[in-house]
């Protein structure tokens, strides 16, 4: 149930999670995914690429992200994702909506006596 | 409860080309493609994007260890239910779909509403064609929402299921080093001279009719002159099917029937996707940017580039550039902190 819980949480976070590393450079669906689960470690089960596809679109539609495709070395095009303006836009907004979460956390909840 | 099936015409078939040898991955692929709308092409987008994550996951745990077979299979489990990729490509068409219909049609309808009106009136006189725009009010009407329905339909149809994109071609390397080509397919040539004689042809006997000439001659002169412009525009807008950009790690150069510019990489602003309604008025097929960017001396120019999904590597160009745009802006913030 706990478990469950936090996943709810996570994938929450992940559209920021992904728009986040986009940030470093544009980056295809693999290597997406593989960039969040060393960055997760223990909960990188929570990148389910049912989940990933979807929201990569999704984020597409927004204008959040631009997609291009590439010619790859597996005989199809390879399709990038590149985070645009409205993106970092968007991911500083989100960035700064956690920071206040978890700063509320923080005076709250977390609170040492 | 298979309309997606509509859309797939003319090509139903698995496209043999995305087979991999793999039994597991093939008939994860298989299964997809089952579900998918569209055309091939369009179906192929999802598909390829599919089959490199799972050769890519595959690859990766050969590496670690295990027999491929195995890997394969695993990386089908963990790309999970094939009906959640489907489901999610089969509503960002519909969606897209939805718009287009909407766009094209009321632009088509609207055209056709004012044409009839003019026509109308050109026949029959201001007062006689008003007197007539009220008794036919409802006919106009259904009229109006037929052309909507029906331009609308096929139109957003073709946008949306069986327009497929060009496919990327590599880099090439010249002397000024690795060098981005954005050209038009062959198909395209072939469809933009098609245009230029059919259009050119309206354009030139709303031309003559202006002057009294030919069977375009007793329209009144307010319609032949929209449907002179209207002509012209889209037989030159053909024409985009000739322009080249080509990108090198300094300057984009483009070259098209106005000639040939060349503008500094380091000196690039923005470039700012115009409107919708550009693409209707604006000369040359597909969607109007403006790139902004400033000479040595620090004067601002705008150009205007027209690309399209038809034309070779047109993606990656407009990502190379608004990522050069972004550079310049970062740069410019980084300068003023």
């Amino acid at each position: 149930m706990a478990r469950n819980e936090s996943e709810q949480i996570y994938k929450g976070l992940l559209d920021t999670l992904v728009l986040n590393v986009l940030l470093a450079e544009p980056n295809y669906g693999f290597g997406i995914k593989e960039t969040l689960r060393e960055q997760l470690g223990d909960d990188a089960d929570v990148v389910k690429e049912a989940t990933l596809y979807p929201l990569l679109h999704r984020l597409e539609r927004k204008e959040l992200v631009l997609s291009y495709r590439q010619p790859g070395d597996r005989g199809t095009p390879r399709k990038y994702y590149k985070i645009t303006q409205s993106g970092h836009q968007y991911l500083k907004q989100q960035i700064e909506a956690w920071r206040q979460v978890s700063a509320l956390l923080d005076r709250t909840i977390f609170k040492k006596d | 409860m298979n309309f997606h099936r509509l859309t797939r015409f003319p090509k139903h078939t698995f496209p043999g080309d995305l087979a991999t040898g793999n039994a597991a991955i093939d008939q994860y692929l298989r299964d997809l493609d089952a579900r998918l709308v569209g055309s091939q092409g369009v179906r192929k987008i999802t598909l390829e994007e599919t089959r490199d994550h799972l050769l890519e996951s595959t690859d990766h745990m050969v590496a670690a260890g295990q027999p491929i077979e195995k890997a394969a299979e695993q990386a089908v489990v963990n790309f999970g239910d094939v009906e959640v990729h489907a489901k999610s490509q089969r509503q960002e068409r519909y969606k897209l779909f939805v718009t287009m219909f909407f766009r094209f049609g009321l632009t088509f309808a609207t055209l056709m509403f004012l044409m009839s009106l003019m026509s109308t009136a050109s026949f029959l006189g201001e007062e006689k064609a008003e007197r007539s725009l009220l008794e036919n009010l409802p006919t106009m009407a259904t009229i109006f929402i037929f052309n909507a329905t029906f331009f609308g339909f096929f139109m957003s149809y073709w946008y949306t299921f069986a327009f497929t994109q060009a496919k990327p071609e590599p880099v090439k390397l010249s002397t000024k080093g690795e060098v981005l080509e954005v050209y038009s397919q062959k198909g395209s040539k072939y469809a933009a001279i098609f245009l230029l004689i059919v259009m050119g042809g309206i354009s030139l006997s709303c031309l003559a009719g202006l002057f009294g000439w030919g069977y375009m001659a007793p329209t009144g002169t307010a319609l032949n002159v929209i449907l002179f412009l209207l002509g012209a525009q889209l037989a030159i807008g053909g024409c985009v099917a000739w322009d080249r950009y080509e990108l090198t790690q300094d300057t984009l150069t483009i070259r098209s029937f106005t000639g040939n510019h060349t503008v500094p990489r380091a000196g690039i602003v923005d470039l700012k996707e115009k409107p919708f309604w550009c693409s209707f008025v604006g000369l040359g097929i597909g969607k109007h940017y403006a790139l902004i960017w400033r000479d040595d001396a620090g004067q601002q120019h705008s150009i205007n580039l027209v690309l399209n999904g038809e034309m070779h590597n047109s993606d990656s160009l407009i990502a190379t550039l608004k990522a050069t745009a972004n550079d310049s802006v970062s740069v410019a913030d980084g300068n003023s902190n």
